[in-house]
Formats: C-alpha cells, sequence, structure tokens
C-alpha cells in the first residue's frame, strides 16, 4: 500500500538521485559560468544593477574559491584514503608562503625598498635563496616540488609506522601548530607576526589593477575546476578503488599485497600539491600572508567544510567550503556576534545528525532509491 | 680681673648661642622645608637635614621629619611659589606646622620623586626608623639599609649602633658599615669590607664585588684584588648551584601544569578513545569559575578573601564536571566508535563557549587580585628563587594526582572505569553499566580540567581563548605517556617540562615548545603506544 | 577574447569616468547623507582591552562634532568593525570600509603590525588612515595621518632622563619586546643611538616573546642576573605589548624587582595595563606619552568630564574615570580631520590632505597641537610619567612646548 508519505519519500529520492547524478558531472560548466560571469558582471553591468559584482566581492569569490580547492584536496585524502589530516594547512601556507616571497621579489625590483621586516631585522638585504624565486612558472615548479618532498618525507615517516586515526590527526595538528610557532619567530626571517605584505605586481600585471584582480577569481574558478575534473578521474579509476578500500581495511589490502604505503604516499602528496597551489592562488588575493594562515584552528576549519559538504564525494567538498565560507563572510560583516554559534550548531546538526554531510546525505538518498 | 672678664665671655657667649639655638630650632622646620623645595635646591643634601633633625632628641622633631619623609615618599607633598609646602590628602596639612588647611592651588603639582630621589628616600625612611621603640621595625630598617650600604648616612647609623640593644640589629648594621669600607684607602678596612660583602651571596654582592675589581684601586694593591677575586669565585659558586635549581624548579612548576591539564583528557582519552577537542574550554571555564568565586567572596565575605581560592577548587571542579557530563549526554554518546567526528563534533563545541564566555564576560583578559600568601616569593638560596604562586601550583598539581590515583585505584568507581578500558564488551558482559561510567569518566576529567584552570588562574592570563593554547600540549604528553596510563602522564609531564625548561634560557620560549613538539612527534613514530602503554587484549 | 577586452575596455572607461564625476555630483547636489568614518578598533582578542577604548572616544568625539552642526552641512557616523586582533582581518575590513562602505577616512590600529596591513589597501585605495599611537617611525605614507609621536619625540627624552643623574645613570639596557616590527624598529634605533654615547655592546640585551606571552619566569631571572654583571646601573626597556604588560610587571614583583634596583621603561603601558595590578610595588617604574591623566588644565578637566559621562550615559564597561593618550590622540585626529573637511569643503581624500597642514587646536594636556607642514605627522608635547600607588601615572617631565617630530630617525641606519 501506497501511502502519501511513501510516495513523497521516493519523490525526494527521485530528486536527490537526478541531483546526486547530474551535479557530479554538472559542476563543472556551472564553475565554468561563474568563473565567465565575474568579468561580466563588474565591467558590463552598471553599478546600480543587483546583478553587479563589486571588486569586493569578486575577491571574496576568489577566495572562497581557494579554499574549495584547499577543501577537494582534503576530501582526497580524508574521503577516498581515510586519513583525517588536520594540518593541511602546512602545505596551504608553503604554498602561501613561496608565493609572497616571489611577489616580494617582484616588488623590490620594481620599488627598490626592501619589505619592512627586512629592515627592522637589520639583516642587510634580500637572503641570497629568494632570488631562485624571480619567475613565476620557477615559482610554481619549485613549490611543487618543495610541497611533494615535505609531504613525501612526512608520509614516509608515518605512514611506514602505520599511524592512522586519531594518532594522526594529533600529529598533524602538532606539526601545524609548532610550524605557526616557528613562523612567528622574527629570526626565522620570514616576517614573523608582521607576515609578508606590500605586494606590488604579479607576473608583470600590478595586483592593484581591476582586471588581475578579476582574474586572480577566474583563475582560482578554473583551477578548481581542473583539480576536480583531474581528482574524479583518478578516484573513478583503479587507483581510486585502491584507495578506498585501504580507507575501509588497511590490514586486509596489505594481505591481498597491496602496496597501501605506497597508495597512501600518492594520495597524500597530490593533495599536498593541490593545497599548496590553492595557497599561492590565495595570498595575491588577500594580499598579505602571515602565520595565522598556518594555524591549527584552520586546518580543523577545512575539515569542518569537508565534513558538512560530505567527504568521499569531490562536490561535497567544494560545496561545504563554498557554503561556509560565504557564509561566515555574510554573517561576520552583518552580525559578527551570532557567526560562531550559528557555525557550531551546524556543524553538530551535520556530524551527529547526517552521516555524511550535506551531500553526502543526498547522495545516499539517492543510491537507496535506485535500488 | 681677667678671669673674671674670660667667665663672663664664656656666660655671654652660652646664652647667645643657646637663645639663637631655640630660635633656630623653632623656624628651622620653615628653614628646612625652604631648603627642599627651592627650584634650585639639591634635594638629597637637604634631605639629609631633614633626617638630622628627625634624629635629635626632639620627639616633635621626630614626628614631624617621619611625616615629611613619607609625604615626599607618596609623592604627596606639594611646594608652593612662596617657599612653603603642603602635605596633600584626604585632610590637607600644613607641612610647616602639621595644622589642618585648604588644599593646595590647583597650580600647584607635588613633587614626584626620581628613581635616584626614591632610593635616599627609602635610606632616610630606614635611618629615621632605626630609632623606633619596635624591635621588627628597627630589623626591617637594618635590613634596608645594608641592601643600600652605599647611601647610608654613617654619623647617623654610628649613633644608632651606639644606641642598638638587640644583637641581630646591630651586627646588620654593623656589617653595612663595613661595606662601606669598600671605598676607603685603607687595606684593613677593604679586606674586611670584602668579607663583609661576600658574607651573604647574591647577585648584588657579586655585582659590587665585581664593581670594585673593575677600579684601579683596588687592582694597585694584589692582596685586596686576590680576596675579592677569590670571593667573587666563591659568590659563582654558590649562584650556580642555585640556577641549577632554579631550572628544576621551574621545570617541576612547567610539569605541573602540564600534568593538571593532561590527566582529565588521559583518563577520557584512555576510556573512550575519545578526542576532546574542548578541553581547553573546560580549563577556560574552571578558570571563570574561580573568578566568580573571587567576586562573590569579595562582595560577601571580604574578611575571608584570600581563601577564595580554596573555596574555588570544589567550585570549579563541579561546574567543569556538570559541563563535561552534559557534553557527553547531548553530543558525545551518539558518536560512539567514531572518533574522527567526535573530534569535529567537540570543537564545534568549543567556539560555541569560547563565544559565549566572550558575550558574557567580555574578551579581555580578567584580573585576578592574588590571595595574600601567595604572593612574592622566597629566597630560597643564592640565586634559587621561588615565587610562591609556583610553589602553590605544584603543590595543588601533586595532591590533585594523588587524589586522582586514589579515585582510579581504590574507588568502586575506577575499578569500573579501568574495566572498562582494558575490555569494555566484557565488562558489559558482567553487567557494568558501560554508558554510565563513560558519562562519569568524563565529567571527571572535564572536572580535573576545571581544576588545571583554577590553578592557571594564578599563574597564566585568564580570558576566553585561553584553553587553545594548552589542547595540543595536553595531547601530546597524554599521547608520549600512553592513554589511560596516570603514571605514564606524570613522568611525561615531568620530562617534557624540564626538557623545556632547559632549553628555553638559550633559545628562548617559542623555539623550546617547538623543540619539544618534534621530539614528542619523532618518538611516536617509533613508538605510537606511548612510553607506559596499558596492556589490553583488543 | 576580443569583445571581452572591447567590452572591459568600455566598462573601465565608464567605470573611472563615473568614479571621478559621482562624489562630487553628490556633494554638489547639497546631499544630506551622512558622511562615514570607518572605525578600524578590535573588540574581541588580544587588543580588545586597549582598542575598544578608542572606538567608544571617537564615537564620543562624533556625537560631539555633530552637535556642533556636523561637517559641512552633515552628519557624521562611525562605522564600526571588529578586526578580532587578526592581522590580516584588518587589512580585509579596511577594504571592505572603503570599497564597500565609502568611508571618507579610516580612524584605527593600535599595533604597528595592524598598521602596516592596513597601509597598502589604504594606499592602494588613495584613502586616509589616521593612526592614534606612537610608534617607531620610518614610515612616512601620504595615506597616514600620524597622531604621536616616533621616537625621537617620546622615547629617546626618557632614555636620555634614565642615563642622566637624577635617573640614575643607567649604562646597560635589557629590552624585552614582543616579536614584531614596533619593538624591533625601537630596539635597533636604541642600538644605534646608545652607540653614539659609547655603551658597548655587552652592555645590552634583546629578547623577543610572541603576542600574547603569559609567561616571563625565565625572562625575568635572566633580568636579575644582567643586572648583578659588572658595568653600571642597568635598566629593562620594555616593548611588550597586550597581555604581556600585567603578566611581565606581575612576575618582576613576585621575584622581588622594584623601580629602586632595576628600573622598567614600558614604552607601551597605559593606566588599562595596570587595572587590577596592586601597584605599590611598581612605584617608580616608567613611562612615556604625549598625555597623562593626571595633567591639571581646564581642557583636561573638560575631557575627563565628557568622557566621564559618555559611559555613564551608554552604560558601558570602561572605567569612567581612566583617560589614556591613544584616546586623546583620537579625539585630536577626528576633530582636526573635521576642521581639515571644513576648511576644504570636501571629503575628498587629496583636499582632506591639503587642508590638514598647519592645522592647529588645544588638546586636554594644554599644548596647541599642530599638524605639520608636509609630513602629516603632528606635533605633540612630550612627557614622562612615574607610575604611582593608585594604579596611574605622575607625571615625572613634560616639554615646555610642542616638539618637532621626526619620520626618519638618524639613529636607526647606525646599528
Amino acid at each position: 500500500m501506497t501511502t502519501l508519505f511513501d510516495t513523497a519519500r521516493r519523490r525526494n529520492w527521485a530528486l536527490s538521485a537526478f541531483l546526486s547524478k547530474w551535479m557530479e558531472i554538472g559542476i563543472v560548466p556551472v564553475l565554468i559560468l561563474i568563473a565567465l560571469y565575474l568579468p561580466f558582471a563588474y565591467f558590463a553591468i552598471p553599478e546600480a544593477s543587483v546583478l553587479h559584482m563589486s571588486l569586493f566581492g569578486i575577491n571574496l569569490i576568489g577566495q572562497i574559491m581557494c579554499f574549495a580547492l584547499l577543501a577537494l584536496a582534503l576530501d582526497l585524502v580524508w574521503g577516498y584514503a581515510g586519513m583525517l589530516s588536520l594540518g593541511h594547512g602546512i602545505f596551504f601556507g608553503i604554498g602561501g608562503y613561496l608565493m609572497a616571497i616571489y611577489l616580494l621579489n617582484g616588488a623590490y625590483a620594481e620599488t627598490r625598498v626592501l619589505p619592512d621586516f627586512i629592515q627592522y631585522m637589520g639583516t642587510g638585504g634580500f637572503p641570497a635563496v629568494w632570488k631562485i624565486f624571480s619567475r613565476l612558472d620557477v615559482t610554481v615548479a619549485i613549490t611543487i616540488v618543495f610541497t611533494a618532498l615535505v609531504a613525501g618525507a612526512f608520509g614516509f615517516v608515518t605512514f611506514r609506522s602505520r599511524i592512522n586515526g586519531v594518532y594522526l590527526s594529533i600529529i598533524t595538528q602538532a606539526l601545524t601548530y609548532a610550524l605557526m610557532l616557528l613562523l612567528f619567530i622574527n629570526d626565522v626571517g620570514l616576517g614573523g607576526n608582521n607576515g609578508m605584505t606590500g605586494f606590488t605586481s604579479i607576473a608583470g600585471h600590478r595586483i592593484a589593477d581591476v582586471s588581475t584582480q578579476i582574474g586572480l577569481a577566474v583563475g582560482s574558478c578554473l583551477l578548481l575546476v581542473i583539480a576536480y575534473v583531474g581528482a574524479r578521474y583518478l578516484v573513478r579509476s583503479s587507483l581510486g578503488r585502491a584507495l578506498v578500500a585501504v580507507r575501509d581495511d588497511e590490514a586486509r589490502m596489505r594481505f591481498l599485497g597491496y602496496r597501501t604505503y605506497t597508495l597512501k604516499l600518492i594520495a597524500w602528496c597530490l593533495s599536498a600539491v593541490i593545497a599548496a597551489l590553492a595557497g599561492m592562488l590565495y595570498v595575491p588575493q588577500v594580499g598579505i600572508v602571515n602565520p595565522t594562515i598556518v594555524s591549527p584552528q584552520l586546518s580543523v576549519e577545512i575539515a569542518v567544510w569537508v565534513a558538512i559538504g560530505g567527504r568521499g564525494t569531490l562536490i561535497g567538498a567544494i560545496a561545504g567550503a563554498i557554503l561556509v565560507n560565504g557564509l561566515k563572510f555574510w554573517l561576520t560583516s552583518q552580525l559578527p556576534e551570532v557567526w560562531p554559534f550559528v557555525l557550531a550548531g551546524v556543524t553538530l546538526v551535520i556530524v551527529v545528525a547526517f552521516g555524511n554531510g550535506v551531500w553526502g546525505s543526498l547522495k545516499a538518498a539517492g543510491e537507496e532509491a535506485n535500488r | 680681673m681677667m678671669k673674671g672678664r674670660w667667665l663672663l665671655q664664656a656666660v655671654l657667649c652660652w646664652l647667645v648661642a643657646g637663645t639663637s639655638a631655640g630660635a633656630w630650632a623653632s623656624a628651622s622646620h620653615t628653614a628646612l622645608l625652604a631648603a627642599f623645595c627651592a627650584s634650585d635646591s639639591n634635594k638629597s643634601v637637604a634631605l639629609e637635614r631633614i633626617v638630622d633633625a628627625g634624629v635629635s632628641d626632639t620627639a616633635r622633631d621626630q614626628a614631624w621629619a617621619r611625616q615629611i619623609v613619607d609625604a615626599i615618599r607618596n609623592s604627596a607633598l606639594v611646594c608652593d611659589t612662596g617657599g612653603g609646602a603642603t602635605i596633600k590628602g584626604a585632610q590637607p596639612l600644613d607641612a610647616d606646622t602639621l595644622k589642618a588647611v585648604a588644599s593646595p592651588a590647583a597650580s600647584d603639582s607635588p613633587y614626584v620623586p626620581s628613581i635616584v630621589m626614591m632610593r635616599k628616600l627609602a635610606v632616610a625612611s630606614a635611618e629615621l626608623d632605626l630609632f623606633s621603640a619596635q624591635r621588627d621595625t628597627r630589623v626591617a630598617a637594618a635590613t634596608q639599609i645594608d641592601k643600600f650600604f652605599g647611601l647610608l648616612d654613617p654619623e647617623i647609623v654610628s649613633q644608632a649602633i651606639k644606641h642598638e640593644r638587640d644583637p641581630d640589629v646591630a651586627s646588620l648594621l654593623t656589617l653595612a658599615m663595613a661595606k662601606r669600607g669598600l671605598g676607603s684607602s685603607d687595606r684593613v678596612e677593604r679586606l674586611a669590607a670584602i668579607k663583609a660583602v661576600a658574607e651573604v651571596p647574591s647577585e648584588t654582592a657579586r655585582t659590587t664585588l665585581a664593581n670594585f675589581v673593575a677600579q684601579d684601586s683596588a687592582r694597585s694593591d694584589p692582596q685586596v684584588l686576590a680576596a675579592a677575586q677569590g670571593a667573587i669565585k666563591h659568590i659563582d659558586t654558590a649562584l650556580s648551584f642555585g640556577h641549577a635549581f632554579s631550572i628544576l624548579f621551574s621545570g617541576l612548576s612547567y610539569a605541573g601544569v602540564l600534568l593538571l591539564t593532561a590527566l582529565g583528557l588521559s583518563i577520557v582519552f584512555g576510556l573512550m578513545g575519545v578526542i576532546n577537542l574542548a578541553h581547553g574550554e573546560f580549563i577556560m571555564i574552571g578558570a571563570y569559575s574561580t573568578y566568580l568565586v573571587e567576586r562573590f567572596v569579595q562582595a560577601h565575605m571580604p574578611a575571608y578573601f584570600d581563601a577564595y581560592i580554596f573555596v574555588a577548587i570544589p567550585v570549579a571542579f563541579l561546574i567543569s564536571a556538570v559541563c563535561g557530563m552534559l557534553l557527553e549526554f547531548f553530543v558525545i554518546r551518539f558518536l560512539y566508535r567514531r572518533p574522527l567526528e567526535t573530534l569535529l563534533a567537540t570543537w564545534a563545541v568549543s567556539i560555541a563557549l569560547i563565544k559565549l564566555v566572550q558575550v558574557l564576560f567580555g574578551s579581555q583578559n580578567v584580573e585576578f587580585v592574588t590571595p595574600g600568601f601567595l604572593n612574592g616569593g622566597m629566597q630560597v638560596s643564592p640565586g634559587f628563587f621561588v615565587t610562591y604562586n609556583r610553589v602553590f601550583a605544584i603543590v595543588l598539581a601533586l595532591l590533585i594526582f594523588l587524589a586522582t590515583f586514589a579515585v582510579v585505584r581504590l574507588t568502586k568507581l575506577g575499578l569500573l572505569m579501568r574495566a572498562t578500558t582494558q575490555l569494555r564488551d566484557m565488562a558489559r558482559c558482567l553487567g557494568v553499566a558501560a554508558e554510565r561510567v563513560d558519562r562519569l569518566a568524563f565529567g571527571l576529567g572535564a572536572g580535573l580540567a576545571g581544576l588545571a584552570g583554577v590553578v592557571l588562574t594564578q599563574i597564566a592570563s585568564v580570558n576566553p581563548s585561553m584553553g587553545t593554547g594548552f589542547v595540543v600540549d595536553s595531547f601530546m604528553v597524554v599521547v608520549l605517556g600512553g592513554a589511560g596510563s596516570l603514571l605514564g602522564t606524570v613522568v611525561s609531564s615531568l620530562a617534557l617540562g624540564e626538557i623545556n625548561q632547559f632549553i628555553e634560557p638559550f633559545y628562548g620560549a617559542v623555539a623550546a615548545k617547538v623543540a619539544v613538539l618534534l621530539l614528542i612527534v619523532l618518538i611516536i613514530q617509533k613508538r605510537p603506544q606511548g612510553l607506559f602503554a596499558l596492556k589490553t587484549r583488543v | 577574447m576580443k569583445r571581452r577586452t572591447f567590452l572591459s575596455a568600455v566598462g573601465s572607461g565608464l567605470v573611472t569616468a563615473a568614479g571621478t564625476t559621482l562624489p562630487k555630483a553628490a556633494l554638489a547636489a547639497g546631499s544630506t547623507e551622512p558622511i562615514k568614518l570607518g572605525l578600524l578598533f578590535s573588540q574581541s582578542g588580544t587588543m580588545a582591552n586597549n582598542e575598544s577604548l578608542l572606538k567608544d572616544t571617537a564615537l564620543m568625539t562624533i556625537d560631539q562634532v555633530n552637535a556642533k552642526g556636523g561637517v559641512l552641512g552633515r552628519q557624521v557616523q562611525g562605522v564600526v568593525v571588529d578586526p578580532a586582533s587578526d592581522w590580516p582581518m584588518y587589512a580585509q575590513l579596511s577594504k571592505q570600509l572603503i570599497q564597500r562602505d565609502k568611508c571618507a577616512a579610516l580612524f584605527g590600529c593600535w599595533t604597528s603590525v595592524s598598521r602596516k596591513s592596513v597601509l597598502p589597501v589604504v594606499e592602494a585605495n588613495d584613502s586616509l588612515l589616521f593612526y592614534p599611537l606612537h610608534f617607531e617611525g620610518e614610515e612616512q605614507s601620504k595615506n597616514v595621518v600620524y597622531l604621536n609621536s616616533p621616537p625621537s619625540s617620546s622615547v629617546l627624552p626618557a632614555i636620555d632622563y634614565l642615563m642622566g643623574d637624577q635617573g640614575g645613570n643607567a649604562k646597560r639596557f635589557y629590552m624585552i619586546g614582543s616579536d614584531y616590527v614596533w619593538p624591533r624598529t625601537i630596539n635597533k634605533m636604541l642600538k644605534g643611538y646608545f652607540k653614539t654615547k659609547n655603551i658597548p655592546d655587552s652592555a645590552l640585551r634583546e629578547r623577543y616573546v610572541p603576542f600574547g606571552q603569559s609567561n616571563f619566569q625565565t625572562i625575568v631571572r635572566e633580568i636579575k642576573d644582567f643586572a648583578a654583571q659588572p658595568g653600571g646601573q642597568a635598566i629593562v626597556v620594555m616593548t611588550v605589548v597586550g597581555d604581556s604588560i600585567p603578566a611581565m610587571f606581575k612576575e618582576a614583583v613576585n621575584q622581588g624587582i622594584r623601580a629602586t634596583d632595576i628600573p622598567i621603561l614600558g614604552l607601551d603601558v597605559v593606566d588599562s595595563d595596570l587595572e587590577g595590578l596592586d601597584t605599590k610595588p611598581l612605584v617608580g617604574n616608567l613611562s612615556c606619552w604625549c598625555y597623562f591623566q593626571n595633567v591639571d588644565t581646564p581642557q583636561n578637566t573638560q575631557f575627563k568630564n565628557d568622557w566621564k559621562n559618555y559611559v555613564a550615559a551608554h552604560a558601558l564597561k570602561h572605567r569612567p574615570d581612566m583617560v589614556i593618550d591613544p584616546m586623546v590622540s583620537t579625539y585630536l585626529g577626528i576633530n582636526l580631520w573635521a576642521q581639515a573637511v571644513t576648511k576644504a569643503k570636501s571629503t575628498s581624500t587629496d583636499a582632506v590632505r591639503k587642508a590638514l597642514a598647519g592645522q592647529s587646536m588645544i588638546d586636554p594636556a594644554g599644548y596647541k597641537v599642530t599638524m605639520d607642514a608636509s609630513s602629516q605627522y603632528l606635533w605633540r608635547g612630550d612627557m614622562i610619567g612615574s607610575i604611582n600607588a593608585n594604579q596611574g601615572f605622575d607625571i615625572l617631565w613634560k616639554s615646555k612646548d610642542i616638539v618637532k617630530p621626526v619620520p626618519f630617525n638618524p639613529f636607526t641606519g647606525k646599528a
């Protein structure tokens, strides 16, 4: 006997099935459309119209896209390889700081004025090592290699000792905390608490220019698209399936002869590189990099975005990051007092009640409908 | 005939001197004040004159000098343009006659003593106190004079020594006088002075001798030089022992704090495998409970104010324990066997708690009035100074640990907790209500964190986000020591506290912290279960 | 692609044209829209205690300006945001205040690091930041108005005093600061200055602690050791900020240090940092500012009364009887800005900047403060204060007249 309730539920499932199936592909054109819309909304639509996007708004969207990229990176290792890293801020920070060094090189070449922190530390001039970062392509290449090496070193030591679960999470938290403390020390030579600021141009374009700002935001959207497509391809390949199997039961996989250590290491290094690239795009849009980028709180927040969106579904991570950060930017400008309560409430409800975040539940409901 | 005239002249002189002396005595206060208040006066000399009046035989002069010196020390002496002065205060007094007058003119501001004058005033006040009837006052005065022996007035002090009956005070003053011998040219006096200064080794003694050795007059005499250098070496040895003890002591106090913050976590983590990121906030709740108790005691029982810290101990424990049990009931018990979700959920609770406390109490630091018995410290040995608040922290940490140990080892709750930790399902089969044990254990863990907060109010700053600084550290202690093992927690806190304090003097606090964190991460790689892992059959 | 570049060219042309004509058009139309001033002061985090005082002083001054009829016939409105002591947030929110809220000028920042974070934003958007704190100098941006003194006017006189007879002939210096630009630059300048006074390197010690550090056990012990070395009287030059100030004072007092033994010159200590402390053992330690609330002038009595009434009227959590120098600077800044706008008959940055040169008024300390003709620094009087037993300062010395501010200190390069 089919009651009205059953019909409603089945219709709900059907909707969820539709959404989850099509959004996984559909997000790509959606993101591309957003990327195209931004310059259009700024230049072509007049300021008075609701559809106009101010430079401020475009800048915000660019930052949110970087966070979405970061969440995607975490989802790769958490949702698909089962490692909850609470220290992905480290890689985000590596990308951010190396980009900042490149930008400071450019600023110095242009203005012949040393950055503040070099002036007040009295070290005289740029460290020789920094001169390597004088071209954008070289900087990107070095960042990718360096991040992969750092991630590899960590993975080598940790995965070999078969540390996982909560211990891994705590260790990553401790490492990002240690890095933050280290970066606060001015003697380390990376600007200390002041951080690095005063960027003038990137790859020949002035950062203050409207077109550069819009270009960066568009670039972040497009990089997100590329990363998403790549990640989706990866998780649907046999490598991805092996990773999921490692997540579900590592011992059994090891017993079956798979080199789980190698699998985890690959996923980890890839995720780290994506996070570093996100950091590289984030810093020129914010205009400053400082040790709070590697704070333990930010690293936990990344996990919260993925949890709210739904881990193990790449879209969930992106959706979660966009949702939470959008809400955050909106609420902190209107009602700053309320934001922590809202975030805490949403996190609690989703973590406790929903099995797997917003998107994860949608997908599960969708799969239920397809049975 | 000649004799007669001589006699007459002597009598006349005596008369003149007597009357003029009398006139001088009554006009002297005004003159002394004028000398002090004159804009281009040498204030130290004027101060010495006032002290001279204060140690004279006239009781009236003594009382007057005392009042004036105190007024100058408290920046209450207002010199007016006419050369006179007023003493500010609830009832303004004329400085000359000490009679009540109207307030001084608004355009006249009080004399504010410079640092150099403050030292001279301290010595002046002490010199006046040397003639007091109370022994305690005289002892304190003599100690002060000994400290500033370079500034004392030898005539007054020798006069005091002559009148002094108490042997302790007399010897202190003689010592102070002997130290002045450093400046003399007589060899015997200088050797005696070196011996006097080196008698009680201290940093200031070392400075005095080191400054002395640097002078040419000391270098020219080889015997004096050798004596001084020998004395310096002797002081240095005593001081280095003291420094070593200092480092051990601060390591101990740091370890005490780590132990308190990690104890509750160890129990909860060992028992339920729950990572509680809100642990820091329980510490914060304990600290704020102490604040509430302090306000309450201040308002309703001010006579017993110093005891507020003892009242706060059970109150903070209860409040934190209740908060912990509420957290377990509403959030954690739904996330059983999902440690990663527990992590995120407790993180969410922590940010909500921080914001809540911010809204209720404001985000700035909360200032605590330290109970009287926790102020200051004690020079245990040369170079080793302990502050009472840290001694209190160490003692309390020890007591709380012993109490926890007793609960875990000797009570039924402890037995049930241990059973549930070691083999949960078997314990349930045997009828143990594991959920209730979980809740009580979580409450115990949170309560212990609250007690850490009580102790921290005296040695750290208290604000809504104070807990975030302790979370990573306490987790590291627990992970290193082995979850669930109390002994492991003690050993790892001691080790980490001491290592941190050994590194700190060389590289600074932050580098020490980073080094310790990296060290733990490396150790964990080798031995993931910690130093003292509980032997469980999973 | 071609169309997009064409569109963007046209679009940007339109936008810039609109941008330059719009404000003038608004003014010409005699708009009654309030003029917005951005207030960039933290209300949470480590700087909350101090900066929330400045926010409320700014609001009080804005009320006073409005009561006198506003500026150019329009009311002034303060836009309050909370950067939460997070330096990148200052940059973000200043962008928001300028671009989204269209504020005519910004008043804000306490720490130099927050000012340095905002600097690129005001320079890129050609806005004005009025900065009310004394700082390390070495900066002269046409987009910042410096309302308080650089080290030449405040720190050096205090150091000279301590090196003189009355201050105890200080010959050895222990410099302890929070690890960021202000203490680092101040110490760099001091090292250069000491070199000119022939103080050897061995007589100096430099230490830095992170923001918010509250454990000074080892540092205070080191200070005692340092003072025990031969070579003359040692003093402490304290450039820690925020919560670290009461923490360090408490530790020093507990370990037995008094001003008569080792004087502490706390360059960022204000009355609000002494709240809740028992200051009897701290009597004699020094600080230097352009204003202390004990100064006896009719203007000061008026200002203190106004503050007391404001706190009572709005039931604020601040102490009604406590006024500190940065509050006075904020008050002066808003008034001088109002005077400049009135003279320039416009709120545009360029016009205000030109009109500010030479503006003057009588400050609560009785000095006739004057804006420099070219450097955008404010000429102010200078004072040295000594902590008293009532959690306040007694004035030990004050300058006879306003002092010329020197933006780029000659000693900073010599270290």
